[in-house]
């Protein structure tokens, strides 16, 4: 009777988890919890923007911009990371950083995600000092972002 | 009840699998955000064009040596010679590497680099001054120095540099009981082609793009991605290029 009962609970959660797979995959459209930080430097004085992702469920991908950057410079990191999930699928256990060398300004085409860019920078720059990981001090906050789709 | 339980423990699995969205923790600012990113000095793709301009030929060296044994380097004033110049340089993602020199004779010289970057509309976007190199032989010699300088530029994907370098060499001597010095000048030029746009993201379309100096209505990206492990070891690198954002990747 136990093994059965387990069993049973067994076969219910792998055909709900199959289903939310499925379904995921279907829409393929997402929503994950993203740094967006701002710090003095990045990595390489050339980047405009960088974007770290862990493939860590215990911690979030981190989105790094310098602290004069504008919401165009978040807008483009965000459509980059977009990129980078749509792209290259995570993996455990390394650490991918993609980096914005250069990007077009003041664009029709940012206008979209400008609102919100303008309105996520405004609060990383309300946050207070921490440290960000090894890229030294700096303010940072989560956001929600959607990816996939 | 065991039931009950192990429907709970579904939804604990449901929670971990079904949703496997990493969030990472809650919150903004106060508590540090830990994390170690690799070290960004490896893998680091670089685009490169290379361009080779007059480098010297062992026809120039032969030549050279000929007039130095010909030569009475005791009789006053001896012509100052430039046999050959070269100029090449290379993109290194945004700086441009610049090397030059020349082969001559002579007592001295001063090499004047200029470096000129345009956009692909012929605009000037930057122009780059390079300290002058000059220095005093003393005695009448065979000379080829090179030179290599980097250029920062500002991310000009699609650039295109004129580097221009003015090679002097003199001889300075007494003849007559004056001094004199004889100069001999001749420049070198290079256009450094355009700094590659790389390859575009075949989803997004467009592709080899050279980006809009300013403004205008679309959204372009270069990007480039580099995994490494734990260790930092390059996993692979991904060229992204410089493209064309378009739709669902700028939405709200």
């Amino acid at each position: 009777m136990k093994i059965r009962t387990f069993l049973m609970g067994l076969l219910a959660v792998g055909v709900l988890a199959v289903g939310a797979r499925a379904q995921t995959r279907a829409t393929n459209a997402r929503t994950v919890g993203i740094a967006v930080a701002l710090v003095d430097t990045l990595s390489r004085p050339e980047h405009r923007a960088e974007i770290l992702r862990f493939s860590d469920p215990s911690r979030p991908d981190v989105i790094l911009l310098r602290q004069d950057a504008s919401a165009e410079a978040l807008v483009a990191a965000i459509a980059s990371y977009r990129i980078s999930v749509a792209r290259t699928p995570g993996r455990p256990g390394a650490v991918g950083r993609t980096a914005i060398t250069e990007l077009s300004s003041a664009t029709a085409a940012a206008a979209p995600l400008r609102a919100r860019a303008t309105e996520m920078l405004a609060k990383v720059r309300r946050a207070p000092l921490a440290k960000v990981g090894n890229y030294g001090r700096g303010r940072w906050a989560q956001f929600e972002v959607r990816v996939g789709g | 009840m065991r039931l009950r339980g192990w429907v709970g423990l579904g939804a604990l699995v449901m929670g971990a699998v079904g949703c496997g969205d990493a969030v990472g923790p809650q919150g903004s600012g106060g508590r540090d955000l830990e994390f170690v990113a690799p070290s960004a000095s490896s893998g680091i793709p670089a685009p490169r064009q290379r361009h080779w301009n007059s480098p010297i030929t062992d026809e120039d060296r032969s030549l050279a040596e000929a007039a130095v044994a010909a030569m009475d380097a005791t009789a006053g004033v001896l012509p100052a010679l430039l046999f050959s110049k070269f100029v090449h340089g290379e993109w290194r993602l945004n700086d441009l590497w610049i090397q030059f020199g020349f082969f001559g004779m002579g007592t001295g010289y001063t090499v004047t680099p200029r470096v000129e970057i345009r956009g692909s509309d012929g605009r000037l976007l930057q122009l780059a001054t390079v300290e002058p190199r000059s220095e005093e032989q003393g005695l009448y010699s065979v000379m080829r120095p090179t030179s290599e300088v980097v250029v920062p530029t500002s991310a000009f994907c699609g650039g295109q540099a004129a580097v221009t370098v003015t090679f002097e060499v003199r001889s300075k001597g007494t003849f007559a009981g004056e001094s004199v010095t004889l100069l001999n000048k001749d420049v070198a030029q290079a256009v450094i082609l355009q700094q590659r746009c790389p390859d575009p993201i075949t989803p997004l379309g467009g592709g080899g793009a050279v980006l809009p100096s300013a403004g205008g209505t679309r959204l372009w990206l270069c990007q480039y991605e580099v995994w490494t492990d734990l260790d930092g070891d390059v996993i692979d690198v991904f060229f992204f290029g410089c493209t064309e954002v378009l739709g669902g990747f700028l939405a709200a």
